[in-house]
């Protein structure tokens, strides 16, 4: 019934980083929370930040994006915002850690990685990425394709055994695979475009 | 940051192998938080206010759903304050379409945290994505909005019942409401925005679609807290309706979020019935009513609208509207007019949803039925349902004060409906209608006694309304004599049928009543034990109705199901067999949907199927009487119960443990949550989970669940009962792989002692038993005595079972690990080699117990000095 709010792309991001300057601007701020808290968060608890110290990162981070506003250089294409952004977070967090000290290790142990770049904020970026276009998957498509995807080629099981499972062929498992692939390349290079 | 990301071909996100990496990692690196009390947690859901996990209360075993707050939830005092408030507020809710909150904390990471009760499910907008909206007046989309409508009365139901607790959701929307597997509604996250701290809308990232934002009230978006109320709420609930009876926001909510707020704050809504002209006013009334900018012009509480929304489902006047006199009056005549055909709706959306009411499925298709034949018969007998169907859903509906939602049994359920039984203002009918209806309900839980009663009450009332001679009298009656035969008292119940079955002799050829009459009696006769008696009636009965040309309706179908039944149990399962696939060959060619007696009669042929080792074809009948029974009747049905119990039994058989845990969890907690911990079916599933979590190595588990079962089994089924022994018998199995030698010796002593008294020497639990004491006895020094037992076993089993029966070839391993400890490998091996020929045989040479044989040769000839023979079988063993 959703078929035609499925994904749609939001205004591009030069505007919204124009409207950040406007501090009383709700909507720009609302907007940004919504699509950055997560990644803010996701990347303080990597850094090993308590809750506590997460929500004062996240407002700081905010009003100093809104109070750069009015110098910075944005080029869109460049991947510059991210940079930016990386540079704004990791020096709150850098604040809060002169503050307050972090007990214990900082950050959780990696699995291994596929990843040649191991920079933990382009880590946290990209699953961010991930975990986004993962979402959108799943207003786009059937909970058998995705537990087909899942199961087959995030699990690694086999084939087969998917198949009889969740009693499709396999050639199906084959193809959610491959079309749930594609769909999320195209949907993070969406994002990124998106994004700057 | 190294990467020049975005060129065309070389970023990361156009290589899989880096997205399949990203999404292991993602995944698998999720941080999993310890929680006192509970276990297993699992990622289920990542979202922008937390992390849902699904877990295990380790005390109760029940499964709940663990929401993690990401961030400043208890960030300062008076966040935390906050927190406490509000949780407080949402765990005081009880209402079955409210989930429940049971507890609250934080993590050791200081992340706050809620338990939910875990709701099987989908989230409401996956439901309706999975249907067109129904914008048009076909009777499809008639009755596609009556079931929204239906569904949506149970979400502002739940809300109405917050905001009399003071309690405001603040984020209500599609996504925050599961639609349970009875096709229930059931809102999450009461008070959670609050709790939060978020009193502004979440506005997200695509993938959630747009956050909270399209659902936000002009208010919310002024960012000013103080602003919200339960009118904000109301708001809310409007662009859900509008959404379930369109397929659309109000407002086009695809642009930025600027345009977006702009349109919340200043545009009217497209009107719904430009959209969806099938609407009526009332609904369009209703909508816009609760989407109006100004707070005070809206509903101003949910439990308003919840007034309307029953009162359009009622076909009675709308509140919104009742200033129009003509409006009152119209809406009177058409009432009227459309009372039958409401029915009809309110009937299909009730089969979806209750557990029990496949009673009433059955009698819907006689109605049909009786009005070929006499429209005046079938208009007050529809009447007379009307009124039936009307009490089951207010009964069904009505919050039971002291039991909550989900975790109402059915049991539970009927025993409410019997304080109503003596409402007044039901006709006799009616109440005989319900009290037969309740019977049967409990004739399937296997509360007998219980039934008696209902089933007397029916009797009489039916013979109070049409006289004794009357088939629905004589129907009543025989019923009454099936119960008796259920109860045991058989005697009385086979004359009770009988009597019936002689008295309807004189009616029409193949009338309905007539065949159901002579069914209950072959039924009876079964119970009795007399198959072969009970079979000559089937014989006739399905004779009668080819004669009469009623082949083709649902009783039938019965007949020829009970006489399949009664030939397998008489050891004729190849004709049972043909009856079965021809009848089931029959209604597939029919192409229309299957009824739940249908779904039942292919779970009854999967089990003849089973029984003759057929197992692809059993495993395949199964999972298709699974999925039909589980979709009409609920996983909380007897006949999906048995059919899951079966396919769970055929997978362990095959040593497809996964599976068979995967699907006996999920019997096994329909079982606990609809008939409780006691109940000798649910004690089943538990049994058979866990023997499946044995297999697959979960040992604690495994230990924890068999001896609650066994103490259980003990308590309710006595310690004789052979399914108690068989779980005794599994534990001492259990003790053995766990290394406790003497815990096990004792207990399969223990089942051996009352094995050999109440199931004699030639049972195959006991000679089981004999196998394991024995091993032990030559393990401990005794000799004689074990090797004696281990000898019996296996001698016992050729005879009883035959030389190639998997049993056999177990105890022959055993014998041979006792031979070998006894000093004579020659012996030994000549067992130990015919274990490996049989297991091989019957459960495949690459089954894990198959492999095992192997590994006790490789043992075997590696203590021989056998070092080639003991390559081989390790090579085996693998």
């Amino acid at each position: 019934m959703y078929s035609e709010c499925v994904f749609s792309q939001t205004a591009t991001h030069s505007t919204l980083l124009a409207r950040l300057a406007d501090v009383g601007d709700f909507a720009a701020w609302v907007e940004f929370k919504g699509r950055y808290s997560e990644l803010i968060r996701g990347f303080c608890v990597r850094r090993g930040l308590q809750a506590a110290d997460i929500e004062d990162v996240e407002q700081e981070v905010l009003l100093s994006l809104s109070k750069a506003m009015g110098n910075f250089n944005y080029d869109p294409g460049k991947g510059l915002f991210r940079s930016y952004l990386k540079t704004v977070v990791n020096n709150a967090i850098a604040r809060k850690w002169r503050q307050n000290p972090p007990a214990g290790g900082l950050s959780q142990a990696e699995g291994v990685g596929i990843d040649s770049d191991d920079d933990p904020w382009e880590q946290e970026w990209r699953q961010y990425h991930y975990r986004r276009a993962m979402r959108v998957i799943e207003t786009e498509y059937a909970e058998a394709d995705r537990r087909a995807f899942a199961m087959y080629a995030v699990e690694g099981r086999g084939a087969g055994e998917v198949a009889k499972e969740l009693a499709m062929s396999v050639d199906a498992v084959y193809q959610a695979k491959s079309r749930i692939l594609k769909r999320l390349s195209a949907i993070i290079e969406a994002q990124i475009a998106d994004e700057g | 940051m190294t990467r020049t990301a975005d060129n065309t071909g070389s970023a990361w996100y156009h290589d899989e192998g880096s997205i399949l990496g990203l999404a292991r990692r993602v995944h698998a690196g999720i941080v999993v938080p310890t929680i006192p009390g509970y276990e297993d947690l699992t990622e289920i859901k990542r979202g922008g206010q937390g992390v849902v996990f699904s877990g295990v209360q380790r005390s109760t075993r029940q499964r709940v759903a663990i929401k993690v707050l990401l961030g400043g939830a208890l960030a300062s005092p008076t966040a935390r304050a906050r927190f406490e408030r509000e949780a407080e507020l949402a765990a005081s809710l009880r209402h079955p379409a409210i989930v429940r909150v049971y507890d609250r904390g934080g993590t050791t990471d200081g992340l706050a945290y809620l338990v939910m009760e875990f709701v099987d499910g989908q989230p409401l907008d996956e439901v309706l994505r999975a249907t067109p909206a129904p914008r048009g007046t076909s009777a499809a989309d008639e009755v596609e909005r009556c079931r929204r409508v239906e569904m949506y009365a149970g979400i502002v139901d739940a809300v109405a019942h917050a905001h009399q607790r003071g309690v405001i959701h603040r984020d209500l929307k599609p996504s925050n409401v599961r639609i349970d597997l009875a096709g229930k509604p059931r809102v999450l996250d009461f008070g959670l925005a609050k709790a939060h701290g978020q009193d502004v809308p979440d506005v997200s990232v695509a993938g959630q679609i747009f956050g909270s934002l399209p659902w936000a009230s002009p208010e919310q978006t002024m960012g000013d807290p103080a602003a919200v109320d339960v009118r904000s709420d109301v708001y809310a609930l409007g662009v859900m309706l509008y959404q379930m009876l369109t397929g659309r926001f109000p407002y086009p909510v695809e642009g930025d979020v600027v345009s977006t707020i702009r349109h919340i704050r200043e545009h009217d809504p497209v009107p719904p019935r430009s959209i969806a002209p099938g609407l009526d006013e009332d609904l369009a009334t209703m909508v816009l009513t609760c989407l109006a900018k100004e707070p005070d012009r809206r509903y101003q509480s949910a439990m308003d609208l919840a007034h309307d929304v029953r009162a359009w489902l009622r076909d009675e006047p709308i509140r919104a509207r009742q200033d129009h006199t003509w409006y009152t009056l119209r809406k009177l005549l058409k009432r009227h007019r459309r009372e039958a055909a409401a029915m009809v709706v309110v009937l299909a959306v009730l089969i979806g949803g209750a557990i029990w009411l496949s009673v009433l499925y059955a009698r819907a298709t006689e109605s049909e039925q009786q009005a070929r034949q006499s429209l005046g018969d079938a208009r007050r007998e529809l009447d007379e349902k009307s009124a039936a169907v009307g009490f089951l859903r207010d009964m069904l509906a009505s919050p039971n004060p002291g039991v909550d939602g989900r975790n109402v049994r059915v049991v539970d359920l009927l025993r409410s409906a019997r304080l109503r039984l003596d409402d007044t203002s039901l006709s006799p009918a009616s109440r005989a209608i319900l009290a037969a209806a309740m019977g049967d309900t409990y004739i399937a839980l296997g509360q007998f006694d219980q039934a008696e009663p209902l089933m007397a009450l029916a009797r009489d009332l039916r013979r109070e309304i049409h006289g004794p001679a009357h088939p629905e009298a004589l129907r009543a009656l025989a019923r009454f004599g099936y119960l008796r035969c259920r109860q045991g008292k058989l005697d009385e119940g086979e004359a009770i049928a009988r009597e019936a079955s002689e008295a309807i002799a004189n009616f029409p050829l193949a009338d309905r009543v007539r065949v159901r009459a002579n069914d209950i009696l072959g039924l009876a006769l079964h119970y009795r034990g007399k198959n072969a008696e009970a079979e000559v009636v089937f014989r006739a009965s399905m004779q009668d109705q080819l004669d009469a040309q009623a082949a083709d309706g649902p009783e039938y179908e019965d007949t020829v199901g009970n006489l399949a039944v009664c030939l397998r149990q008489m050891e004729r399962v190849p004709e049972a067999l043909s009856l079965y696939e021809q009848e089931i060959a029959r209604i597939d060619a029919r192409g229309r949907a299957l009824t739940p007696g249908q779904f039942t009669m292919i779970g009854n042929y999967a089990s003849a199927l089973h029984s003759t080792g057929a197992y692809d074809t059993a495993e395949r009948m199964y999972r298709r009487a699974i999925d039909g029974l589980s979709t009409l009747l609920g996983d909380e049905h007897d006949d999906t119960l048995s059919a899951i119990s079966n396919l769970g039994t055929l997978l362990i058989q095959r040593g497809r443990f996964d599976e068979a845990e995967t699907i006996l969890r999920r019997g096994e907690e329909a079982a606990r949550r609809t008939l409780g911990e006691e109940n000798p079916t649910s004690l089943t599933f538990a049994h058979n989970l866990s023997k499946a979590m044995h297999e697959v190595g979960k040992f604690d588990e495994a230990e924890r669940l068999m001896r609650r079962t066994l103490d259980l089994r003990i308590k309710v089924l006595t310690e004789e009962h052979p399914h108690t022994l068989v779980t005794m018998s599994n534990l001492a199995a259990l003790c053995r792989d766990l290394g406790r030698a003497d815990e096990a010796f004792d207990l399969d002593r223990r089942a051996l002692a009352t094995r050999r008294r109440v199931l004699g020497e030639r049972n195959t639990g006991t000679l089981i038993s004999y196998s394991a004491v024995g091993l032990r006895l030559v393990q401990t020094g005794d000799a004689t005595t074990g090797e004696a037992h281990l000898h019996k076993a296996v001698e016992t089993a050729v005879e009883t079972l035959g030389p190639d029966a998997y049993f056999t070839g177990v105890f022959r391993g055993n014998l041979g690990k006792g031979l070998d400890l006894l000093g004579r490998p020659d012996d030994a091996e000549r067992e130990l080699l015919e274990c490996y020929r049989v297991l091989a045989k019957t459960v495949g040479e690459t089954d894990k117990r198959t492999r095992a044989a192997a590994r006790t040769l490789e043992t075997h000839y590696a203590a021989a000095g056998q070092r080639d023979q003991a390559e081989a079988w390790a090579a085996r063993a693998k």
